[in-house]
């Protein structure tokens, strides 16, 4: 009894703590992707204000970042984690990584929603006298937004997946209770829990953004 | 006459009322070609696609550009619309050059061009309240007065039961009517059209271009319709402007160019009836 008392512990908080890095990575990397996303649309060929050198520029950190195993990327990184958030160890120390790695990876879906977006309404919209800034809102991030909330969903996804990973060099959470109970004290009941436990994570979480996505998606 | 793009916004009427607007106010923008050439560079063939070409569209008329395809009708309506530069030539509203502006003087002076583009460009994710509220948005304008003005433009195309619909649930004909709603929602001097009903039946045709009439009536914008259709110049154009190979070969109204027509491109659209 007390040992499944134990266990139900174990999970609760390596659930918590997995939501916790899930939901601040999601949060940054969205927002430092979207940011990226925009500029790279603003910056292309036949964009807002075109400028192909930043493109390039930015399109080579983008591939460079994307080509990098998390895994490595998350130990490659320590130096830069340590002098972020004053440590390399733990949940909080295991978000640097995930949004490091993921910001690249939302901001090359978050282009391609925008780039999904019909030009005629971009031409639509310039010729009735919308600023710049009103034409991103308007079209790109508005007529996107279907698109980009499945990215979202995606990243999320991702995430938890990278969480896991994090979980594995101390960063807490499900990933890290799966290797230190179920794999390295055979705890098979904490192992099984823990894929049952991230299995619905990831459901809820597509079937939510599915629902959201549909419900702005009018066209 | 100065600066007559910042000035005739704001003077325009903001909040008519189709009953009592006036039959004729005073229609103020005339639209100028002066000219324009154009040309298309693709791999490394050349294509004039306009040669020097210059014509005016009087103020409060209908004017037609009718030509083939290929005639250089859609590089005109880009030059005219301000979305792709002529290589060289002016467009001039009232006297005014377009293609000299830059930055908030443009968005300014595009507050007074009002545009339908073939395809519609309705903006999907808005209601049609809100697509036809959207030129107003971009004017600055308070959202108690962008209220009134798109209810009263509803009415005056008959869709004010439609308001809070998404596009995509209206029939072609209602979607045309909204983007020219869209398009008068600033009250803009000059309209442009570019094949507005080469998508519709005939009677559905009719409805269109009577309204287009209706808006040069009532509200004294005058009117330039890029088309292929001679049935569209018969039925509301005062004047018409016929390309042929990226050249202007002909102007005049209808009756002169049947009585004395130069152009192969008139005789085959007559006969294509």
């Amino acid at each position: 009894m007390a040992n499944l008392e134990e266990s139900l512990h174990l999970l609760t908080t390596a659930t918590l703590e997995t939501l916790a890095m899930v939901a601040v990575a999601t949060l940054l990397s969205t927002l430092g992707g979207l940011l990226l996303a925009i500029t790279l649309i603003v910056c292309e060929p036949g964009g807002l204000h075109p400028m192909p050198r930043l493109l390039r520029i930015l399109n080579a950190i983008i591939n460079l970042g994307r080509s990098i195993p998390f895994i490595i990327l998350m130990v490659a990184i320590i130096p830069f984690t340590r002098l972020i958030v004053g440590t390399s160890i733990g949940t909080t120390a295991a978000i640097v990584p995930m949004v490091v790695a993921a910001i690249p990876y939302f901001a090359r879906l978050a282009e391609a929603a925008f780039k999904e977006v019909p030009h005629g309404l971009v031409e639509a919209v310039t010729v009735m006298g919308a600023s710049p800034r009103q034409i991103i809102t308007h079209t790109y991030l508005r007529e996107g937004l279907p698109a980009l909330i499945r990215a979202v969903t995606v990243t999320t996804i991702t995430l938890i997946s990278y969480s896991a990973m994090a979980g594995a060099v101390g960063g807490g959470g499900l990933g890290d209770l799966a290797i230190r109970y179920g794999y390295q004290r055979f705890q098979t009941d904490i192992m099984l829990a823990t894929v049952i436990i991230l299995v619905v994570m990831v459901q809820l979480v597509q079937s939510l953004g599915d629902r959201i996505a549909q419900r702005y998606d009018h066209r | 006459m100065v600066s007559i793009l910042a000035s005739s916004f704001p003077v325009q009427p903001t909040d008519f009322n189709a009953e009592n607007a006036p039959a004729h106010p005073m229609p103020d923008i005339s639209l100028t070609f002066k000219n324009i050439s154009k040309t298309y560079h693709l791999g490394d063939q050349t294509i004039s696609a306009l040669k020097d070409v210059s014509f005016s569209v009087p103020a409060g008329s209908i004017q037609a550009v009718i030509g083939e395809s290929g005639a250089g009708k859609s590089t005109l309506f880009k030059a005219a619309a301000t979305l792709e530069a002529p290589d060289s030539g002016q467009v001039l509203l009232n006297n005014t050059d377009l293609w000299q502006l830059r930055g908030p003087e443009l968005q300014r002076a595009r507050f007074n061009l009002g545009v339908v583009f073939q395809q519609l460009h309705l903006l999907p994710s808005k209601t049609v309240h809100e697509n036809i509220a959207l030129p107003m948005v971009f004017a600055g304008k308070d959202p108690a007065q962008i209220t009134r003005r798109v209810d009263s433009l509803l009415r005056w195309v008959g869709l004010f039961d439609r308001a809070h619909h998404y596009p995509k649930n209206l029939s072609g004909g209602q979607r045309q009517r909204v983007a020219i709603a869209r398009a008068l929602a600033n009250s803009p001097g000059l309209l442009l059209c570019d094949e507005p009903t080469s998508a519709l039946d005939p009677s559905t045709t009719n409805a269109i271009l009577n309204l287009i009439r209706n808006a040069r009536d009532e509200f004294g914008v005058t009117v330039l319709i890029i088309t292929h259709e001679m049935s569209v110049v018969r039925q509301i154009c005062d004047r018409i402007t016929i390309l042929e190979n990226g050249q202007r070969v002909e102007d005049g109204n209808l009756a002169e160019l049947r009585q004395n027509p130069h152009s192969h491109t008139y005789a085959r659209l007559k006969d294509s009836e």
